[in-house]
């Protein structure tokens, strides 16, 4: 008979990030799958009968069956568009969607609910709610009119940024100034994402939330504007003590965003802490693997309900 | 349509010989991780620094930024 697991880790297997949470875990207390690229050993049978569905995940090695008590940690299966052949993207989306449906159709406690990362990943809002829960959040303006773009530029004395939204379709745009001297016509059709530059940089704080708890590393460079253009090893990270009143605030936050995991990015200046943005399934290895903060571990006991922080939701503010 | 201002400024692949190593390794469903060829975990078994390049929020070639959730 094979051991039962607890936990449900969703993730590629070449998921660097989900097998230090995996090392945590203890082997016998989770089963682990790849819907976007599913052996042909694992099992995953569901069924719907007088009213209620019960669903068994078996990995080859473990038996996972579905129900209260048990957590979820969905990482970043493989997506379907990696798959060159479109039978194997097909197969992919099924199984990833099967998955998904069938998980969400019990009440687990999830880190984090894919349904809801992506309600939750919308930056208006969650800098809304960093301003409401007392996070000093720059000076923003989304728009597609060049001289609106201009107009904010100038008032902002000529600091300001560009971002992009999101990072899809393209390579890496990081965080650049935006200037009055820049021609600004390419703004037009294209709304963009345009925020007043924080000057005066201390460091940038990486804020990790796993439940109640929060771990943060100061992250130094030799004055990059965006930390994410430069490999790891030519930042300088360090655990630093997150202030009391930005750790409650970010806990909240990310709460308030029907999440349990999430990765927050601020700059610090003598003047304190400004929010920049969430990462709803950001990353947090590299912070661990050289800083030594006990991520991994922190998440393994919220999954295994061993920190009061665990909590069951049947369902995250996503729509079904 | 004229190109967005923001596409004209993505960021540089990282030169490929600035990509860190890693140990051969293969995943082992029966561990549920990857491991090396002793069978120690890859993430222990590495250095943390090579760890850390590719738990980070790019991709090694630079084309798809993993904060992002998908």
């Amino acid at each position: 008979m094979r051991p039962h697991a607890r936990v449900i880790v969703v993730a590629a297997e070449d998921d660097f990030t989900a097998d230090l949470v995996a090392s945590r875990l203890g082997r016998d207390a989770f089963v682990r799958l790849d819907p976007g690229r599913l052996r042909e050993e694992v099992l995953v049978t569901g069924r719907f009968t007088a009213g209620a569905w019960t669903a068994v995940i078996d990995d080859g090695h473990r038996t996972a069956t579905v129900g209260p008590g048990c957590a979820v940690y969905w990482r970043k299966p493989t997506r379907p568009e990696t798959h060159t052949d479109p039978d194997q993207r097909w197969r992919a989306h099924e199984n990833t969607t099967a998955l998904l449906g069938l998980l969400r159709a019990h009440p687990l406690l999830w880190v984090n609910d894919p349904t809801v990362v992506d309600a939750s990943e919308h930056k208006p809002a969650q800098l809304a709610s960093a301003a409401r829960h007392g996070l000093r959040v720059p000076d923003t303006l989304f728009t597609c009119h060049p001289e609106a773009a201009r107009a904010f530029v100038a008032e902002h004395h000529d600091r300001a940024v560009v971002k992009a939204l999101t990072q899809r379709h393209t390579t890496f745009v990081p965080t650049t100034r935006i200037r009055l001297t820049d021609d600004l016509s390419g703004i037009a059709g294209t709304v963009h994402y345009v925020q007043a530059l924080v000057e005066d940089r201390l460091f940038d704080a990486r804020v990790t939330v796993v439940g109640d708890r929060v771990f943060t590393a100061a992250i130094r460079t030799n004055g990059a504007l965006d930390w994410r253009t430069l490999p790891p090893a030519a930042c300088d990270h360090r655990p630093v003590e997150t202030p009391a009143h930005i750790a409650a605030a970010c806990v909240e936050h990310v709460r308030d965003l029907g999440l349990v995991y999430a990765a927050l990015d601020f700059v610090v200046t003598a003047d304190g802490w400004t929010y920049l943005e969430t990462n709803c399934a950001g990353e947090f290895g590299w912070i661990e693997a050289l800083t030594g903060v006990p991520i991994s571990a922190a998440i393994a006991h919220v999954l295994t309900g061993d920190t009061p922080d665990a909590r069951h939701t049947t369902r995250g503010r996503a729509r079904m | 349509m004229r190109r967005p201002l923001v596409l004209g400024r993505g960021a540089a692949a990282m030169p490929a010989d600035t990509t860190p190593v890693l140990p051969e390794y293969h995943y082992d469903p029966v561990v549920g991780a990857n491991v090396v060829a002793d069978g120690r975990l890859l993430v222990e078994a590495a250095d943390p620094a090579v760890v850390a390049n590719y738990t980070s929020t790019q991709d090694q070639g630079g084309v798809r930024r993993k904060d992002d959730p998908k």
